[in-house]
């Protein structure tokens, strides 16, 4: 589909989001423009405690000004509804981020130097950050992440206890030696003067080894108490930095424990484990290029072992029963996008029927958490999709239904196997089903011009073979596949394609044409590969 | 149930090797499809108690069809002899219950044993472990199907978009009424024509298949091309020969001829 200079510039201006509609270009944009706002607002301080440089400070607040009202204009040119865009938020934010200089300027002009007052409103361009809450939220969820993770790891609370407590006890014990020195013997010892002091009882602390002798018995007292304190001080921190060291060679070659405290959102969780683990983890990976985290839940979750780290990089585990509601709280599972329930193979004595009735039980405890999450539950036997259909929604698959009728298939038509394998793998060479809105071009056009038009997209060679009809939450209940008998209003070559409708396609990747709701996207509904 | 245990001639028959739970939908979909010619059956069980002792895995057999059982080991010549693998369509290979989880082995050398009784008969077998998925493409078997891989694959693909089972299953039941993928012979007169033309041809000619991608010899080896590109050695724009297949998806078997 061919983008107009109108399309690319409204790529450009939108927010960088990291995702195949996102270019580079977007990302330096956003970057400029997030750079001159917070430049623009030091501007008011600046002016503030430097006023002789007042009038550069004004030449520089005209050029951002100026940029500013450019990005405006912009913004107005290429929204999709030039009427109404001045009266959308963020052109209202836009429009307040650039008045305040208008009105100084117009003032300046009509000689009302109290306008200039007005300035001080320019810090209304902070609220222009609105628009890039999206990546500002990932950056504090990824920090924060980060921080937790590296808090749990390193020991680093403990440490940091170790340090205040020996902070604290360094401060009063250099006191107090100064205090029963300069009492009891003069100003003729070591410990008399204020800040030698202190240098002697940090060496104390921390060597353990006595630096300078005190004169007076109570300061020998005093000294001795706080070398033991420094014995124990460096014990407890080779101690930590055993463990810490012990800790890391422990896991080595395992899969990165999640820490307690960090935050998930937007992730796949994997609840329980079985030999298709990490397969389905590669799949998952390949299909979402690393972007969302990767979290499973399994009472063997820290004994993973894993062949190179490398490829696990955004993959943690959380040891725990996946049906105790702690360990689910700390899975995040109300913010996840997708959840997969593995059958697990954790008890090899359990008939088929019985790991099927733990992995529905774990089903039922995942969906108390977050009932709208799109689940995908691995089932044994036929028999356990009588009682499971009960849970509109839900993905069931039972692999032994499609390998039966894949090896009919096969029979039928050698070959095939290859052809279903290439649609269900993740490649940047292999083709694979997406779900895509009809693109607005296509809205009111018939099925057989819809086909065409598709025939000839050389950029993102696609075929669509099919129309989904289904309501939002059960995607693909109500679909056809090559439409071509008339035996219900799906099924016409001439079927017009209406606004709710979705296609089925063929691709290489989901199509950047798709119009994608952004509250799917932000909800994380939508996975993307790009 | 069984239809008949009788040694008439069997021509086009699909040979079955090995007896587990998934023989029953396996057969049902052989000899109950309605969109194919069905076909006669011939099971080969080496374990007379095992199969006797699970009624659930006999299947129902209504059609014209007949399915035989042969009690013996499918590595054995005059079983295969008995089974007429000679003449037969295809044989499948199931993983035999009795070896547990090191059924592969057995299974891979059964599927050598059938393609050294008759190299032209297609073999189709299922592996337990995907591990071993790489030994056994060295060999002569056609097809191997893991339950494991199919499982994982479509996890993952329902992981992503949500709903895409319901399309496999759709696309991979032999009900009346479900489309299937065809793999068929390009016709002479489309010879030399390209992927994109042959589209358009059968889009405007209203033609009650989609044609979702060919298989053409490239570097000497049959290669699957699925929505092809616009660009690349196999791309939509070459004209294609006449020993190339085309992969099609519709509710019976293609006839391209008055589409053309």
């Amino acid at each position: 589909m061919k983008h107009s200079y109108k399309d690319i510039i409204h790529e450009l201006m939108e927010p960088y989001r990291g995702s195949f509609r996102s270019s580079p270009g977007s990302l330096i944009v956003d970057i400029i423009i997030v750079f001159c706002i917070l430049m623009s607002c030091l501007l008011i301080p600046l002016g503030y405690f430097f006023p002789r440089f007042d009038p550069f400070f004004w030449k520089l607040e005209i050029g951002f000004t100026i940029l500013f009202s450019l990005e405006y204009i912009i913004r107005w040119m290429v929204s999709p509804n030039p009427i109404i865009y001045p009266f959308t938020l963020f052109a209202i934010i836009d429009f307040l981020a650039i008045m305040p200089t208008l009105l100084v300027v117009h003032a300046d002009f009509i000689f009302l130097p109290v306008f200039r007052g007005l300035r001080l409103l320019r810090l209304l361009r902070l609220l222009k950050f609105m628009r890039y809450r999206l990546f500002f939220y990932r950056a504090y969820i990824r920090i924060r992440n980060w921080s937790s993770a590296l808090t749990h790891h390193y020991h680093l609370r403990q440490i940091r206890l170790l340090f205040l407590v020996t902070l604290l006890l360094w401060v009063m014990g250099s006191n107090l030696l100064y205090f029963t020195e300069t009492r009891l013997a003069g100003n003729e010892g070591p410990y008399s003067n204020y800040w030698q002091a202190y240098w002697h009882i940090i060496i104390v602390l921390i060597s353990g080894i006595e630096d300078k002798e005190p004169l007076s018995f109570l300061g020998r007292i005093e000294v001795s108490f706080f070398l033991l304190i420094g014995i124990c001080f460096a014990g407890l921190v080779t101690a930590e930095l055993v463990s810490i060291l012990v800790k890391k060679m422990n896991r080595s070659g395992k899969i990165q424990l999640k820490a307690p405290t960090s935050q998930l959102h937007h992730h796949i969780v994997i609840i329980a484990l079985n030999p298709h683990l990490f397969n389905v983890i590669k799949q998952v990976s390949a299909a979402v290029k690393g972007r969302n985290q990767i979290l499973i839940v399994s009472r063997r979750g820290d004994k993973i072992k894993i062949a190179n780290p490398k490829h696990y990089k955004k993959v943690h585990a959380l040891p725990g029963d996946p049906l105790n509601r702690s360990i689910l709280e700390q899975a995040w599972i109300n913010n996840a996008s997708r959840v997969i329930i593995l059958s697990s193979d954790n008890d090899k004595s359990d008939t088929l029927l019985e790991k099927d009735n733990r992995s529905l039980m774990k089903t039922l405890a995942a969906l108390s958490f977050n009932p709208s999450v799109d689940m995908t539950v691995e089932l044994q036997t036929t028999d356990s999709l009588k009682y499971a259909s009960n849970l509109s929604g839900i993905h069931f698959i039972v692999a032994r239904l499609f390998g039966e009728r894949l090896i009919g298939q096969a029979v039928m038509s050698p070959r095939v196997t290859e052809i279903f394998t290439s649609l269900m793998t993740y490649t940047d060479d292999s083709s694979e089903f997406y779900l895509i809105p009809v693109p607005t071009e296509l809205v009111g056009k018939t099925l057989k011009q819809a086909q065409l038009f598709f025939a000839d997209l050389d950029e993102e060679p696609m075929i669509l073979v099919g129309i989904d009809r289904s309501p939002k939450s059960f995607q693909c209940s109500n679909f056809k596949l090559n439409p071509v008998s008339d035996d219900d209003g799906l099924s016409s070559p001439g079927v017009i394609l209406g606004e709710k409708d979705k296609l089925i396609l063929i691709s290489y990747e989901f199509p950047s044409f798709a119009q994608v709701n952004k509250d799917d996207l932000w909800k994380g509904r939508i996975l993307l590969r790009r | 149930m069984e239809r008949s245990n009788s040694f008439e001639t069997l021509s086009g028959h699909v040979v079955i090797c090995n007896c587990n739970e998934k023989v029953k939908t396996i057969v049902e979909e052989l000899q109950n499809s309605t969109v194919q010619s069905t076909l006669d059956v011939v099971l080969i069980v080496q374990d007379h108690q095992l199969w006797n002792e699970h009624p659930r895995w006999h299947p129902i057999v209504s059609g014209t069809a007949r399915f035989i059982v042969i009690y013996g080991s499918p590595t054995d010549k005059s079983i295969l002899q008995k089974a007429q693998i000679s003449s037969a369509k295809a044989a499948i290979i199931l993983a035999d219950p009795k070896h547990g989880e090191l059924a592969d082995a057995p299974s891979s050398l059964t599927a050598i044993a059938i393609e050294r009784a008759n190299p032209q008969v297609h073999t189709v077998m299922e592996l337990l472990s995907s591990l071993n998925r790489p030994h056994i493409e060295h060999t002569e078997v056609n097809e191997i199907i893991c339950i494991g891989e199919i499982s994982e694959k479509l996890i993952a693909s329902s992981c992503i978009t949500p709903g895409v089972t319901n399309i496999f299953e759709n696309l991979l039941t032999t009900e009346d009424g479900t489309p299937q993928i065809y793999i068929n012979k390009i016709p002479h007169k489309a010879c030399h024509m390209s992927f994109r033309q042959l589209t358009k041809k059968f889009i405007l000619n209203e033609a009650p298949f989609i044609l979702i991608g060919f298989i053409a010899v490239f570097h000497s080896r049959s290669t699957i091309v699925i929505n092809p590109k616009a660009n690349g050695p196999l791309n939509k724009d070459m004209s294609l020969p006449g020993d190339t297949k085309l992969v099609t998806m519709g509710y019976q078997k293609p006839d391209f001829l008055p589409y053309l």
